[in-house]
């Protein structure tokens, strides 16, 4: 197993604060698929700069109330 | 079996043609056999044919069962996550390329065996083909 980026992120806990958004309809809603959301969550994988801002747009927060870093 | 239900459309793809890969390479090269490695030898013409037809109906196979029973995801474009796994995947099957392609040149060289020159390169093709396609799907699995 690869060491995980050092970002963390609070993509889990602002969609469930969102009414329990499901992982497919918050891909959905930033042109991802589900399981790169899954990935996102788990730490598996760092999304784009793109799609950092499309999150945090869609949850109407910073980028950085979203992402974190651990370096 | 859970592990594989969970997965993405394209990483069950990945794995799939993978294995067709794989699996094909054995066939071929269990079929025109060592002979066809000695100086001199004829070109397994036949083999050549039957190895691309069967891979492409294998493939349309695999391509079309994974679609019926993916349907709500078999039609969507590639994101950026796996966008990013093919393009690492290819990368590294071109370094295996490069490897096998300055290998059996040198062998050329020293050799002038053209049918090793010939099989060497294409056994190198399907080693980079299933680099791309396992590469691909490890790094959905395992996260980058």
């Amino acid at each position: 197993m690869a060491a995980p980026p050092p970002i963390g992120n609070r993509v889990r806990e602002l969609r469930e604060a969102h009414g329990n958004l499901s992982q497919a309809a918050l891909g959905d809603a930033i042109g991802v698929t589900r399981h790169t959301i899954i990935a996102i969550e788990q730490g598996k994988y760092s999304p784009s700069l793109e799609s950092a801002f499309r999150i945090a747009r869609f949850f109407g927060v910073g980028v950085e109330d979203v992402f974190s870093w651990h370096g | 079996m859970r592990i594989w239900a969970e997965s993405s459309f394209r990483e069950k793809s990945s794995w799939l043609m993978g294995a067709l890969m794989i699996a094909m390479a054995v066939w071929y090269f269990g079929r025109v056999g060592s002979q066809a490695w000695l100086p001199g030898a004829a070109l397994p013409v036949g083999a050549l044919i039957a190895y691309l037809f069967l891979t492409i109906t294998g493939s349309i196979i695999v391509q079309v069962a994974l679609a019926i029973s993916n349907r709500g995801e078999a039609g969507n474009p590639a994101d950026e996550r796996e966008r990013a796994a093919t393009a690492h995947a290819v990368a590294w099957a071109g370094h295996v390329l490069t490897v096998v392609l300055v290998s059996a040149l040198l062998w050329f060289m020293a050799h002038r065996d053209g049918v090793v020159l010939f099989h060497s390169l294409f056994a190198g093709l399907l080693c980079a083909q299933m680099v791309v396609h396992w590469g691909t799907a490890w790094l959905l699995r395992r996260g980058f």
